[in-house]
């Protein structure tokens, strides 16, 4: 149970951040004074990221209710699997994040907040494989008896 | 016992239209308060090559032959708007062909410097533009031949847009349109003189 609140809390807080660094781009200016989003471009830079994390959160989430699957027999390499879960789901989810703060990054030079953000989603949709298997086990697991 | 629906009386026709015509004018005032500003009309008068007084033309005036009327004011046109950067997403340009009277011309969106916002900001400061966007013009132009008058109508639209923004965005607040295509105007003026001259003497 542990092991599934403390995944589900990184995936919440990423796509916090994530969120959280979009908005950052609608009050903060550049070097000359220049706003980096308007307030109508959040929804359209958002969007994006909202598709992603909507997609994985509300697996997750389900699972909290549904469980599918049945329990592994055995639980002897458990706290491996869940250091191993913890990698994955971090090696996922910091990319996505690096690429969307890519214009606090670099100080503006890239082609555009919604671009880094597309960036970010493909990355996603390749690394996918990552978080697949590790979901399906830790949230779609019936608990053991 | 129940007494029957009592019937009320339908609006009359007459009513209906006096609301409907107010409303009609209250609309037209509030929109035309917002946009009043955006348009603008000028005029280019032009003489034939016969016409020159005493037989010589002065070189302020544009002198087109008969039939080469079209073809001048787009080329004019045309070499105006490329030399203020300006691209033409409509009409589609065929080369040698006129841009018809009446057709309105669109160019693409073109970034405006910060010393224009602030040049447009002294000049209009029941319109000052907030400093922290940037700015670009789109500009609709048309044009017609009455008697010996090029009549252009044109319409600055300002878009705005954050440095990370992905696209432009029209921007709602008031602003002085004229102060955006004046330079444009000063140009095709210049221009359809430029090819008064260049077509006067085959």
């Amino acid at each position: 149970m542990k092991s599934r609140i403390i995944l589900t809390a990184i995936w919440l807080l990423a796509f916090a951040f994530g969120v959280g660094i979009i908005e950052s781009y609608l009050h903060i200016r550049d070097e000359q004074g220049i706003r980096i989003l308007l307030a109508e471009d959040r929804i359209a830079c958002m969007r994006p990221l909202l598709v992603l994390y909507g997609a994985y959160i509300s697996g997750i989430l389900a699972f909290w209710y549904l469980r599918p699957f049945r329990p592994s027999p055995s639980d002897k390499v458990e706290r491996v699997r869940f250091r191993l879960a913890i990698a994955c789901t971090l090696a996922f989810n910091a990319p996505i994040l690096y690429l969307v703060a890519q214009w606090h990054v670099t100080g503006g030079t890239t082609q555009g907040v919604l671009a880094d953000v597309r960036t970010a989603v493909t990355w996603a949709a390749l690394a996918s494989f990552l978080v697949g298997p590790v979901n399906l086990y830790y949230f779609g697991m019936k608990p053991r008896s | 016992m129940s007494h029957p629906p009592s019937k009320r009386p339908l609006p009359r026709v007459e009513s209906l239209a006096k609301l409907g015509f107010a409303a009609l004018a209250v609309a037209v005032l509030v929109l035309s308060s917002c946009a009043s500003t955006q348009v603008e009309t000028f005029t280019v008068e032009f003489q034939r090559p016969a016409m020159g007084a005493g037989g010589t033309q002065t070189a302020d005036v544009v002198i087109i032959r008969p039939g080469m009327e079209l073809l001048t004011v787009t080329t004019a046109i045309l070499n105006a708007l490329g030399q203020l950067s300006f691209g033409i997403e409509d009409p589609e340009i065929v080369p040698g062909e006129a841009i018809p009277e009446r057709h309105n011309v669109r160019t693409d969106i073109v970034p405006i410097g910060q010393e224009s916002i602030r040049a447009h900001n002294d000049q209009s400061q029941a319109m000052v533009l907030p400093a922290d966007a940037l700015y670009g013009v789109r500009l609709e132009l048309s044009y017609k031949i009455v008697r010996s008058e090029f009549y252009f109508v044109t319409r600055s639209v300002l878009y705005m847009r954050g440095s990370g923004s992905p696209t432009w965005r029209e921007y709602k607040g008031s602003y002085d349109g004229r102060f955006f295509f004046a330079p444009v105007r000063d140009v095709l003026i210049k221009r359809l003189k430029d090819e008064s001259d260049a077509r006067r003497d085959p």
